[in-house]
């Protein structure tokens, strides 16, 4: 039931300005209150996340880059993914360039990937 | 090449180019079950990995917005969020030579110590079984060594018989013997012990008696011990039957023992109730039958277009106070090809091995014995069944006749001569000699407590005196009339001993 909910929401208030999302939230908030459910509230919350997740694509960066650089990854990102909204993340410990991860797929293009696949490797030779 | 020009190689072949890969994300850890979201196009039973723990994983559920995954490994380790990506492949084990002698878990790790296994063949655990046009009827005996068994309750090579019995009765070590006595077999079969859920001290002691004997030269051990997740013993004996198999379609014979698939029971109805599938009678999932049926229906004798190879099972399960009516048993003895019953009650009385003759069956029967022994055991069960009514009912009477009495005293010392001890098993043509003497007659005449110490004496008599025994019955497998008289002598010659002693 909650799914439906969080489906009809996030449909009403796709590719909406900003004014009107708010003002749909508001009505549906009252809504909630109305009826006597804004105890769902957290369940709802933990949907809207999941969904967010479906339809974004997290964009992991090492460090902020320069626009240049940023458009290539976009440009590459479009080709893998298709038109989808982009959300970016700083995250150090990848130690240079970019993940880009959806719900299904992966594209790694990080410094800390291609040193755990020559971890990978140096591990299977070391078992002679 | 040494390792370091490999490495140089491998390392500048290596690709550095971001490449789109399929993955999912764990988000709950459950016991010994993860479920992920993503990994659409993943199969049904394939392998995953956890990048993150370096643990594999098998997927068992797919559901409509997640993937259930068994934890091939110890599921503490793995976090929410972790990625998983596909490995592939469906879950398949090593196959092949190299594993006789091994300890080996379900996955082809090895559990003894020794270098890793390198295979030459992968197999899936899951297959099914041989088509009905692949088979033909068991017709060459499986011998356990075990006098009582392979005179009443004949195993052929390619059947399944079950082993049924409390916890308290001695069924591993019987099922122990089996694997002993193969040693000396002619075409002798390549044995498989798969225990789950043992402990792991009594794992050791069976490779240790294993390894004293000779056995591990053609024996493989695949133990899922009961500090390895259910997921291991839910897999256990899918891979000792996938290593009996390989065997079987190269045209040789392979024993298999799944010791025991009541804890195997145990453990799908753990993974089953944790994925929420609906639990059925006892709390088992609605397809515990399926979970043995397609097992054993693995084990089967090929015919000769096939290469002619077999594999037998033999199951073994543990019954709750003697009651065989319990939901798991009733199914197994209804997919096997007969059951073993051990009764405690029997051990206690004195009677080793504790089986129960009456509600014991083997449904190939004599088509899977020696001509020898189908000779001299052709009567012997209905002989015994008679001679048990008979004792029920002399109890009530005050005296009894002549005949009744001698009835009676064949009745006791035939028992008498079918008691063996456990891990002690003996060649077919010992066996058939006892019989003989049983069945004969030779044996009436002597007291029920020197019985043991005649048989012994009985051997070493055959082997010194007159070897041609032995050999005409271990080589022909017939007891033709003329070796009939020269045991005929020596148990004439014996019994005249025994009877002035005794006297």
């Amino acid at each position: 039931m909650i799914k439906k909910l969080v489906k009809t929401l996030f449909l009403l208030t796709k590719e909406k300005s900003d004014e009107e999302k708010q003002k749909i939230v508001k009505e549906f908030l009252i809504l909630l209150k109305e009826k006597n459910k804004l105890r769902f509230l957290p369940a709802i919350l933990d949907e809207l996340k999941k969904l967010e997740k479906k339809t974004k694509i997290e964009l992991i960066l090492a460090r902020n880059f320069n626009q240049e650089f940023l458009e290539e990854v976009k440009k590459n990102i479009k080709e893998n993914f298709g038109e989808k909204e982009i959300k970016i993340k700083i995250e150090p410990e990848i130690i240079g360039g970019f993940l880009a991860k959806d719900e299904n797929y992966l594209v790694d293009g990080s410094v800390k990937g291609i040193l755990n696949n020559f971890k990978k490797i140096i591990w299977t030779h070391s078992k002679f | 090449m040494d390792t370091f020009e490999i490495l140089k190689k491998e390392i500048e072949n290596l690709e550095i180019k971001a490449r789109k890969e399929e993955i999912g994300e764990v988000v709950e850890v459950r016991d010994g079950i993860a479920m992920i979201s993503g990994l659409k196009e993943v199969e049904s039973f394939e392998m995953i990995k956890f990048e993150a723990s370096d643990i594999l994983g098998v997927v068992i559920n797919l559901e409509e917005d997640l993937v259930g995954a068994i934890v091939l490994g110890d599921f503490s380790k793995i976090k929410e969020g972790d990625i998983v990506k596909r490995e592939r492949k469906t879950l398949s084990c090593p196959v092949g030579e190299n594993l006789i002698g091994r300890v080996i878990d379900p996955l082809g790790n090895p559990l003894d110590g020794k270098e890793e296994i390198k295979a030459n063949k992968f197999s899936p655990l899951e297959k099914i079984g041989p088509s009905v046009v692949e088979r033909e009827p068991v017709n060459s005996p499986l011998h356990t060594g075990i006098k009582l068994i392979d005179a009443l309750i004949p195993i052929g090579r390619g059947q399944r018989e079950l082993f049924l019995g409390d916890r308290t009765t001695e069924k591993s070590d019987h099922a122990l013997t089996i694997i002993l006595n193969q040693k000396n077999e002619v075409k002798r079969p390549i044995c498989i012990y798969c225990p789950i859920g043992k402990k792991e001290s009594e794992i050791a002691r069976t490779v240790e008696i294993l390894k004293k004997s000779g056995a591990m030269d053609y024996t493989i051990v695949v133990a899922a011990s009961a500090s390895l997740p259910a997921s291991f013993w839910y897999l256990a004996p899918y891979a000792a039957c996938a290593q009996g198999e390989y065997f079987m379609e190269k045209g040789q014979d392979a024993l298999v023992i799944y010791d025991d698939l009541t804890k195997h029971g145990y453990a799908w109805r753990q993974i089953a109730l944790i994925l929420r599938r609906p639990p059925g009678r006892e709390a088992y999932p609605g397809d515990i039958f399926y979970l043995h049926s397609r097992l054993l229906e693995r084990a089967a004798k090929l015919n000769k277009n096939k290469g002619g190879g077999s594999l037998t099972a033999i199951p073994i399960l543990e019954t709750q106070a003697g009651d065989i009516t319990g939901y798991i048993p009733t199914n197994v003895i209804s997919i096997c090809d007969g059951q073993i019953y051990f009764d405690t009650s029997l051990y206690l009385q004195g009677q080793k091995p504790e089986v129960n003759i009456g509600l014991s069956v083997s449904r190939v029967g004599s088509a899977a014995q020696t001509k020898a022994m189908k000779q001299v055991a052709s009567t012997l069960k209905l002989e015994l069944a008679q001679f048990a009514e008979l004792e029920r009912f002399v109890e009530f009477l005050e005296e009894v006749d002549e005949e009744t009495k001698k009835s009676l005293e064949r009745g006791e010392r035939i028992r008498e001569v079918l008691k063996q001890e456990k891990l002690n098993p003996l060649p077919i043509e010992k066996e058939i000699v006892s019989i003989y003497a049983g069945v004969k007659g030779f044996l009436d005449k002597i007291q029920v407590k020197d019985i043991k110490k005649f048989e012994s004496e009985l051997y070493e008599t055959i082997e010194i005196k007159k070897p041609v025994i032995f050999e005409s019955i271990r080589e022909k497998r017939d007891l033709d009339s003329s070796i009939q008289d020269e045991l005929n002598k020596i148990l004439q010659d014996l019994t005249k001993k025994y009877e002035i002693e005794g006297s």
